[in-house]
């Protein structure tokens, strides 16, 4: 991989002269008087909390250094990140990994102008573009082919527009044992319902399936409408129960026995009867816990605020709903303002026990999930002990160790889960989980990175599972920087991603390199991924960065260079 | 359990070795006669012990909480350790063999235990409780100054930034090693290195008793070097820490002479 020269003598006794001078004159000890050089930091995640995010920052640091341009590499444990990201705004680059989304829709908080003041993954990059905005909102309301199109058209827009690069959707991996638990998802395990359908591998049931993971979110807080703690969702999904679940394309019933349809003016209408089903504590679940819950994403201040605060992790989808009524004991009504294929989305947000959530609905005392004003206890209290209707019922947890989920004998669903509790247990590294595996303290891994498949491959009681998934790595812009402003820019910053190299290298090719940041069938004709990036090809000489050609594209933003240093 | 089997295993390395130096750096007869005098000398310094206990348990609570005032601080020198150093840690690395993994995972791990655990027994057979008490006040000043750092600070180490460059050998090669030292420490809590700053301490206290044990300067100070070396070679700190540990180990020492 090329690599620039490191660090050079002249730049090292500056830093060393800056650092006993200070900080605050690094820049002018190392830039030396008058010239103004271009200076970006990029914010990530370090190697043990996700080993592909720290190397992708690096690759690119590195080529930003070629070019001419400073850069500071700033690790952060992830949930300081996503603040800093998601809340604060506060970065120039980072890079980090998105969940991705089935449904393009995710798209539409994602990048919509009018999501950029809110928290969560909504608009951190102060994009305001309106053909874009025009774009997300036709889709919305589309069906079919047309709206198929006019993702297509916005795709494109994205690539023009430029407010991030996606780099690639990474494979997941996980290392499992055969001989206590069968029936492993071939693919890897990427919604509850692949943990719920094990079978024991021997007759009679196991006591306990133990997994070990690397992300010891779970085990700090368990609220499910917390983004900063949660990534898939998948512990969540175990837990708390939606009304349906989007499976193989399709809507599958869970807490809604039935529902049906009708075409309104705008939007439309969907009328659904609630199943007989309990929380786990006990009481029934009724038609007003799904309202409630509806009206409680939408507004967590339930309109005693004096502006609405909306659960950040499920703002798309709420943005979705423009009514809700319990009918009677068991009849829901949701108004749906979007089209079938959208609103159906809304389906498969956590019904939430009205009894629990009803009372934290004041304003946070802490405020610990920023200076924002509108914060509710809803979103910051850690739900250290949840109460969903899921097929897992929460049994305990210790911070950083573990966490039990236990079978819950009342759930609704017919066929029994093969085994009693479910527990994580959160280990220091990749190698360490694998390593359970093999001494039989685990069935199973999360997520793992690339690097650890040879140690699977060559381990004779685990097997590996592999497949790919939605979720996409992608370096931000900050679209409220002086320099990442100008489109251009951005552009030329992307251009330096080799995703070739960053493929084989860092990800040991379990990834697909990609510019979209949708997958299948979604994807635009012509931003396929085919061996160069259709939108801001890495200029390359030979295996490694054409720094000439590189330049040339931040010539054309309106920079120029000075004894190698990129200025303005 | 897999980490459980490690404990016993330090516990059983560590004993051993202390066990062993012992007999070869203290002779027998005044082990005999200072293993007798136990109850003087606990009377004599009971006080260090309780502020070294009670330092301990700080420590415990600080690495448990610390981290998350750390991150409400905000001051991630991470990137400033880097521009400062760069990629000397890279240098380091450049001598790596499987075999040089091997030993300085063990003197990581072991060697370093062994550096705390041998002086508190050797001191402990002295007539003189003075060493002593000078070891337990330089190890309270050594955590309380270090846990100060790493709860003002997050800094992460090279391992965490340079992965491309740095591998993490010890965890490579170990990779259950992990979850003893994720036990002990952050990973946010790299400046200083209390591995640099302790071995320093020891290394320092052993000169000032080389009259009554002169073979143990010879044992303790390229037992520290190694030390060193590992916490580096091993991807764990950076140079700066290790340099910031000799000092704060060399100026423990000074300090606890001084109000002995």
């Amino acid at each position: 991989m090329d690599r620039p020269a490191r660090v050079g003598r002249r730049l090292f006794l500056g830093s060393v002269a800056a650092a006993l001078a200070g900080c605050s004159t690094v820049r002018s000890a190392v830039n030396g008087e008058g010239t103004n050089q271009v200076s970006l930091s990029i914010k990530t995640t370090p190697d043990d909390d996700d080993p592909y995010a720290i190397r992708i920052a690096r690759h690119l640091s590195q080529h930003l250094e070629a070019v001419g341009i400073q850069t500071e590499v700033t690790p952060m444990r992830t949930e300081q990140l996503l603040q800093s990201l998601l809340v604060a705004h506060d970065f120039d680059l980072y890079v980090a990994r998105h969940p991705g989304g089935n449904d393009p829709d995710f798209l539409r908080p994602f990048l919509q102008s009018g999501f950029a003041t809110g928290d969560g993954w909504y608009n951190p990059f102060g994009l305001a573009d309106l053909d874009v905005d025009r774009l997300l909102d036709r889709q919305r309301y589309e069906q079919g082919g047309r709206r198929r199109a006019t993702i297509s058209d916005l795709q494109w827009e994205i690539a023009r527009s430029h407010p991030f690069a996606v780099v690639c959707h990474p494979d997941i991996i996980h290392a499992v044992r055969a001989d206590r638990a069968r029936n492993w998802p071939p693919d890897g395990i990427r919604t509850p319902g692949d943990l719920l359908g094990l079978l024991p591998a021997t007759d009679g049931s196991l006591d306990e399936l133990r997994i070990a993971v690397r992300d010891p979110r779970p085990t700090r807080n368990r609220n499910p409408l917390s983004f900063e703690y949660r990534d898939r969702g998948l512990f969540m999904g175990l837990i708390y129960e939606p009304l349906a679940r989007i499976d193989g394309g399709r809507l599958r019933p869970r807490l809604a026995r039935e529902w049906s349809w009708t075409d309104e003016e705008r939007g439309s209408s969907l009328s659904l009867s609630i199943r007989d089903a309990r929380w786990h504590d006990g009481t029934a679940i009724t038609a007003s816990d799904v309202a409630f819950t509806y009206r409680f994403l939408s507004d967590t201040t339930l309109g005693n605020g004096d502006v609405p605060v909306p659960a950040p992790r499920y703002r798309g989808r709420t943005s979705l709903v423009s009514g809700v009524t319990a009918e009677d004991d068991r009849t829901v009504r949701l108004r749906i303002d979007a089209s079938r294929d959208v609103g159906r989305r809304v389906l498969t947000l956590p019904i939430l026990p009205r009894h629990e959530w009803e009372p934290r609905t004041d304003p946070t005392a802490i405020g610990d999930i920023g200076l924002q004003d509108g914060v509710t206890q809803a979103l910051t209290w850690e739900n250290p002990e949840p109460v969903g209707s899921g097929p897992l019922a929460f049994e305990q947890a210790a911070v950083d160790e573990a966490l039990v989920l236990t079978r819950f004998e009342d759930h609704f669903v017919e066929g029994v889960i093969p085994y009693e509790r479910l527990s994580f247990r959160v280990v220091p590294s990749g190698e360490a989980a694998v390593e359970l595996v093999i001494a039989d303290e685990v069935d199973a891994t999360g997520p793992l990175d690339a690097s650890q498949v040879p140690r699977i491959a060559r381990a004779d009681d685990a097997a590996l599972l592999t497949g790919q998934t939605d979720a996409f790595y992608h370096v931000g812009y900050n679209a409220r920087h002086e320099d990442l402003n100008n489109p251009r820019f951005r552009r030329a910053v992307s251009a330096l991603l080799d995703r070739e190299t960053v493929q084989s290298e860092i990800f040991d090719g379990f990834a697909s390199p990609a510019v979209s940041p949708l997958r299948d069938g979604w994807v635009a004709p012509g931003l396929e991924w085919g061996g160069t990036a259709p939108v801001a090809p890495f200029p390359r000489d030979g295996d490694s960065l054409d720094v000439s050609a590189a330049r040339g594209e931040f010539e054309t933003a309106g920079y120029y260079f000075d004894d190698g240093r990129m200025v303005k | 359990m897999a980490l459980e089997a490690l404990l016993a295993k330090l516990a059983l390395v560590v004993g051993g070795m202390v066990l062993l130096s012992t007999v070869m750096v203290v002779d027998t007869r005044r082990s005999v006669a200072g293993v007798w005098r136990w109850r003087d000398r606990l009377g004599e310094i009971w006080p260090h012990l309780v502020l070294f206990g009670a330092v301990l348990v700080l420590n415990r609570v600080a690495r448990t909480y610390g981290p998350e005032v750390s991150w409400v601080l905000g001051w991630n020198i991470t990137p400033l350790i880097y521009r400062i150093e760069g990629e000397t840690i890279s240098v380091v690395q450049s001598v790596s063999s499987p075999e040089m993994t091997a030993i300085t995972g063990f003197v990581y791990i072991y060697g370093y235990a062994f550096l705390l655990v041998f002086p508190l027994v050797a001191y402990f057979l002295l007539s003189d409780s003075e060493p002593l008490k000078h070891t337990l006040v330089a190890f309270v000043v050594n955590y309380a100054i270090g846990v100060a750092f790493y709860t003002i600070f997050v800094a992460y180490g090279p391992r965490n930034l340079l992965p491309d460059l740095v591998d993490p050998l010890l965890y490579d090669e170990y990779p259950i090693s992990r979850l003893l030292t994720a036990q002990v420490n952050a990973n946010t809590n790299v400046f200083p290195s209390l591995h640099a700053s302790l071995a320093t301490s020891v290394a320092v206290l052993s000169w000032g008793t080389r009259d009554e044990y002169p073979y143990w300067p010879l044992l303790a100070i390229p037992l520290a070097i190694g030390v060193y070396f590992s916490t580096m070679y091993l991807g764990i700190h950076w140079v700066i820490d290790v340099l910031a540990g000799v000092c704060l180990g060399t100026g423990s020492v000074a300090l606890a002479r001084r109000v002995v």
